[in-house]
């Protein structure tokens, strides 16, 4: 089976990129801005991308992902693990652990990853990525270096969703019980199993980490300190960046990436965002339930104008749920034209023209410029063809329960994926509000026997080819105008070292074999 | 330049701004929002002049350059790509921007006349809002005396301690504010200096003849209070009308700073300084004008209302 | 003076209670869950959002909470920041220095600047010194202060690298001994309280315009200027003290300015005082940490005020007499 030929034989790939250049230099402090703070050191209790980053440093994993998730189901380099390997009945996985101990000396046993698991699950901690585990069904510690998963049935991400979350120590994140696990002060915790310890946390200021102690000398990190600044303005990040006084950042919006790159000694990082932006049209109002409706409004949006004008090229037009960089998209799938003469002849075949325009209201929420910019510029492009579009921005929350209750006509927003991508709970008929996240109230028959099929499928190919058909299926219904995938942007200075970015979900992966020049 | 002189030039800048917010409809400026073009209108500098090509209807493309053909016929670059024009009667033309462009393409020069519509708008209604809020407090408190003064004026001293743009900011951040609740949240949290006057302005004037004479006669005390009282309230009223106006125009532009004020593309003064915030270093003009713009206004305010004082 | 003081502690207790009422009752009547800015960008399912909101007490009640947090705080336990993951009594307590330090900061310009401005203004009267100084003083006072500090920004820590463009402190200064320390906050914050503290000043200056001229013109400074002195002794001698008590209470009558406009400049400048966490809070619906704050801020200008007070009646004994005559 092509599921077991991914994932039997334990070692995918070579030990994590610890392989840097020739000369990498040991020493010296890698200092990273950032204009937003970590929330919580907890990885399951926080909701903050830069924490989660830091804390997979932190709190190693069974294994890495690798980044070559655009021709099947990623490889795995073994991180904690040493080899793992699924029996006959394709639903055991058994994990072999590398002999290691936590920074405190305590050794790491099958044990921790076992209790790792029940916080995972725990619905008092209620991690909001436990979605991942349900397929487990249980996991048992069978000695200290061997770990079993016992899975409820086959299925292409089992290794994924095995490998998914830091390992936590039990001896000293069982002290505290699950019910106080939200409102525990994690920073408190300086203990580490990954390359880097938790040094100090300034909060609003200033993250330091610190080179694990028991990594050995020869080993990564090569680094022996990060920082990461807390700068709220990204302007001040990019002049700092361009002093010297910081190393590294992320998020260099699109239109300054060409000035930070003309800084001298200052290399851009472009990577792929595991996001789209899309257009969400309310598949319970009139006229947004006709899908002929929501076609023509699709031709109507020149989404390259605004990947080119908004996100200065950084980023594609997207075809569809399915992310470009992901396995299961199918590239021969093309994005509807612009045609908004087109457009313009199918609303008037509804009955809209010029006495009687087409008139609703485009939400987003308030805060992101980005989107905010977007709902403006697809008020202009809908207003050329007699559209009357107005735009609004709602804070946050009231943004998310006016979609949930249904009442909006439509609006911008964006699905952000780590890993998997679970369409069922968008796009499936049992995902209405308020049991899932289906505001658009999209209803197929033929979209939820695929989702059924993905779902049932024993190998990734199998599950390839649902895909393909589900994604026709959106392409066609059109429930969201699928906008942009963007990209992210990060960018570096001149005395730093090997730092790449190969997983879009994992930046920092790097952050143990990047190495500083004197 | 004497206090008059200073007064009356105050009072020319704020009326020029007022005809010039309420004339916008009719001066000959492109559309503040449209977006004809990203690519090559982004971020000019001010006084930019870009090659343009205007079509029979009237409608105009941008181009970053133009050139005659060998045929005769007219070709046009952007970016990258040269595209030869196909229509019949299309005309090459330059198109000067004055103040320069923001980074979406739009024309400094109508964002900021059509920003003053709402900045100044939003600030004379907040002014009239905060006036009349604290002068009616300040009345009512001075004319019934007694408790009901007392009261009044404890809630106003209060209202003075509240930490007012934490509070501002929380509400703005919580209603999503448009034009109109703009109005009313910082006319609602600025009135208690008018209230304070007036009420000053009703204790002194309460106790002079003609009013106590009108009493005997038994005037109502609401009849009292307007035909007495409010005429002589109404200079200190109006000065401090002019200042409100001055300090509501600066909340509003802090509040859309801080990405809580009048949503887009609605252009707002401080929407505009919020818009060129990123852009400082390299396009610095995007948040001067406004900048100017505002400042220009608070200046001829406080101008307006210290004549207006010199006067009483 | 006891009395005065043991006066208004009394009122300000019912005022701070009030204001923090109703900030709650604010945050309360927002449309929206609270829960819903903790989930993050992807697909969260109900149960989950559930349990999280459970986990934070949010699905109780608002009277429930609010008498709980009322309750709770009365003994000093402000609640727990959804946003920052820690006690919210840290959270202030971490935040309190650098606001404290940005304010008197911004008191120590204000204060010092407008005096000496005010008084170089009436020593040269009429002369072009005075007139540019009248109007670089209006313009500072009527741009906006984010403007002002954006300005600042770019033309003393970015065209002319000066000072630093943001934060509080240097990379790596918790490492240093506490005078490097102190030193490195004081060079960070130079611009930031001179951003505060400038407009302020420029209203002192005109006041002190004003006020100082006409004692310039009594007749036992002229006696005074007739034995020989000169105008700046008998300023600095006389007409100085007068002074002295309406600009401390104008001082005073600034103080809920700099705890607002701190937050501004804050937000600028990057500074980690109250005006930057309530932000924050703000934006993420963090309502324990939006109720400390503001009830924070509200004491502190109730305690300003009366330290405002307080000095005005030592300054000038004719206050305190006058006020208590008067009641």
């Amino acid at each position: 089976m092509l599921l077991l030929s991914a994932a039997c034989c334990g070692r995918d790939g070579e030990a994590p990129a610890a392989q840097p250049g020739a000369g990498a230099q040991r020493g010296g402090t890698l200092v990273i801005g950032s204009t937003v703070d970590a929330d919580a050191w907890n990885e399951y209790v926080s909701q903050q991308t830069l924490a989660v980053n830091l804390l997979h440093r932190i709190y190693a994993r069974l294994g890495q992902e690798q980044g070559d998730a655009r021709e099947h189901p990623p490889t795995f380099a073994p991180v904690l693990a040493e080899s793992w390997s699924v029996a006959a009945d394709g639903v055991t996985l058994t994990v072999k652990l590398k002999p290691a101990s936590w920074s405190d000396g305590t050794p790491l046993t099958a044990a921790d990853v076992h209790y790792t698991w029940t916080a995972q699950v725990s619905p008092e901690v209620g991690w909001t990525g436990a979605s991942n585990k349900e397929r487990i069904k249980s996991v048992d510690a069978v000695d200290p270096r061997t770990v079993v998963f016992h899975f409820d049935r086959a299925y292409p991400e089992m290794l994924a969703d095995a490998m998914e979350g830091g390992i936590v120590p039990e001896h000293v994140f069982g002290k505290i019980p699950f019910a106080s696990w939200r409102t525990h002060d994690w920073s408190q915790e300086k203990i580490a199993s990954g390359p880097f310890v938790l040094s100090s946390w300034k909060p609003g200021e200033e993250i330091e980490l610190s080179r694990n102690p028991r990594s050995g000398d020869t080993g990564p990190p090569f680094v022996d300190k990060v920082v990461v600044r807390i700068v709220p303005d990204v302007g001040n990040l990019e002049t700092q960046l361009a002093a010297g006084a910081i190393d590294m950042m992320d998020g260099v919006p699109p239109q300054d990436a060409q000035r930070v790159a003309g800084t001298k000694g200052v290399t851009l990082i472009p990577y792929e965002n595991p996001m789209f932006d899309y257009v969400g049209w309310n598949g319970a109002k009139k006229p947004f339930d006709d899908p002929e409706v929501r076609r023509a409004l699709t031709l109507a949006i020149d989404r390259k104008a605004i990947v080119d004008d908004l996100l200065y090229g950084y980023g594609r037009v997207s075809t569809g749920p399915l992310l470009s960089t992901w396995w299961a998209s199918d590239p021969s799938l093309t994005a509807w034209p612009y045609d908004p003469d087109e457009a313009r002849r199918i609303l008037a075949g509804k009955g809209f023209d010029a006495a009687h325009p087409l008139s609703f209201e485009l939400t987003t929420n308030a805060g992101n410029r980005v989107r905010e910019a977007v709902t403006v510029k697809i008020q202009e492009q809908l207003g050329r063809i007699g559209v009357v579009v107005t735009p609004r921005a709602y804070e946050m929350k009231a943004f998310r329960e006016k979609n949930v209750a249904g009442k909006f006509d439509a609006y911008v927003a964006g699905w952000r994926f780590n890993g998997k991508l679970d369409l069922g709970s968008i796009f499936g008929g049992a995902a209405l509000p308020p049991n899932g996240s289906n505001v658009v109230s999209y209803r197929s028959a033929e979209a939820d026997r695929l989702l059924d099929a993905i779902g049932k499928a024993p190998d990734w190919t199998t599950a390839k080819a649902a895909y393909a058909q589900l994604a026709k299926r959106i392409h066609d219904d059109q429930p969201y105008t699928f906008l942009y995938e963007g990209k992210r942007i990060a960018a570096v200075g001149p005395r730093v070292r090997d730092m790449k970015i190969d997983v879009p979900a994992d930046p920092l992966a790097r952050l143990d074999s990047c190495w500083m020049a004197r | 330049m004497s206090g008059a002189v200073r007064a009356r030039a105050g009072l020319a800048v704020l009326a020029a701004w007022g005809a010039i917010a309420l004339a916008a409809p009719l001066l000959p400026l492109r559309d503040p929002n449209a977006q004809p073009d990203g690519l090559v209108l982004r971020t000019l500098p001010p006084m930019s002049r870009v090659d343009a090509l205007v079509a029979t209807d009237g409608s105009v493309r941008y181009a970053h350059e133009l050139r005659r053909d060998p045929d005769g016929g007219l070709s046009f670059r952007r970016g990258e790509t040269w595209t030869k024009v196909s229509e019949p009667g299309v005309t090459p033309a330059r198109a000067l921007f004055v103040l320069g462009t923001d980074s979406y393409g739009r024309d400094l020069l109508s964002r900021l006349v059509w920003g003053a519509r709402v900045s100044l708008v939003a600030g004379l209604l907040a002014a009239l809002v905060a006036v009349v809020i604290g002068g009616s407090v300040g009345l009512v408190a001075g004319l019934a005396g007694g408790r009901v003064d007392a009261i009044l004026m404890r809630a106003t001293d209060a209202a003075l301690a509240i930490p007012r743009l934490f509070l501002l900011l929380l509400l703005a951040a919580l209603f999503r504010p448009s034009l109109a609740t703009t109005v009313v949240l910082v006319g609602a949290t600025t009135w208690m200096a008018a209230a304070r006057l007036v009420h000053g302005e009703v204790l002194s004037v309460r106790e002079r003849d003609f009013v106590a004479a009108a009493r005997a006669a038994g005037a109502s005390p609401v009849r009292l209070g307007l035909r007495h009282v409010l005429p002589h309230a109404a200079a200190v009223l109006g000065v401090e009308a002019s200042l409100r106006l001055g300090q509501a125009v600066l909340l509003e532009a802090s509040l859309s700073f801080l990405g809580l004020g009048v949503p887009p593309p609605a252009a707002s003064w401080g929407g505009l300084i919020a818009d060129g915030r990123d852009r400082l270093l390299d396009a610095w003009w995007i948040a001067t004008w406004p900048g100017i713009a505002l400042a220009g206004v608070v200046i001829a305010a406080s101008l307006v209302a210290d004549g207006a004082r010199r006067r009483i | 003076m006891l009395g005065l003081v043991g006066r208004r502690l009394l009122s300000g207790i019912p005022l701070v209670l009030g204001v923090v009422t109703l900030t709650f009752l604010l945050v309360e009547a927002a449309p929206g869950r609270p829960v819903d800015l903790l989930l993050g960008d992807g697909p969260v399912p109900p149960e989950t959002r559930a349990r999280i909101e459970a986990a934070y007490g949010l699905d109780r009640p608002p009277l429930a909470r609010y008498l709980t947090w009322i309750g709770h705080a009365a003994r000093g336990d402000l609640g727990w920041s959804l946003s920052r993951g820690r006690p919210v009594s840290r959270v202030l307590a971490d935040a309190l220095p650098p606001t404290l330090g940005l304010a008197a900061g911004a008191l120590a310009v204000e204060l010092l600047l407008g005096v000496a401005v005010g008084a170089c203004q009436v020593i040269r009267r009429g002369g072009a010194l005075d007139a540019g100084l009248s109007v670089a003083g209006l313009v500072l006072a009527s741009a906006p202060t984010f403007w002002l500090g954006l300005m600042a920004i770019l033309l003393l820590a970015v065209a002319v690298p000066v000072f630093p463009p943001s934060s509080a402190h240097s990379i790596g200064a918790a490492a240093w001994s506490f005078p490097a320390r102190l030193a490195d906050g004081v060079w960070h914050g130079v611009l930031p309280a001179l951003v505060l503290g400038v407009p302020s000043a420029a209203v002192i200056a005109r006041f002190l315009r004003a006020g100082l001229a006409t004692a310039l013109d009594e007749g036992f400074v002229l006696a005074a200027r007739a034995r020989g002195a000169s105008r700046l002794r008998v300023l600095a001698a006389h007409a100085l003290p007068a002074a002295l008590g309406p600009v401390i209470t104008l001082a005073g009558l600034q103080l809920p300015m700099l705890v607002s406009g701190a937050l501004v400049v804050e937000v600028v400048f990057g500074w980690p005082g109250m005006g930057r966490v309530t932000y924050d809070a703000v934006l993420a619906s963090d309502l324990p940490v939006v109720l400390a704050a503001v009830l924070l801020a509200t004491v502190l200008v109730v305690a300003g005020s009366l330290l405002a007070d307080v000095g005005l009646a030592l300054a000038d004994p004719r206050v305190r007499t006058h006020r208590a005559s008067s009641r």
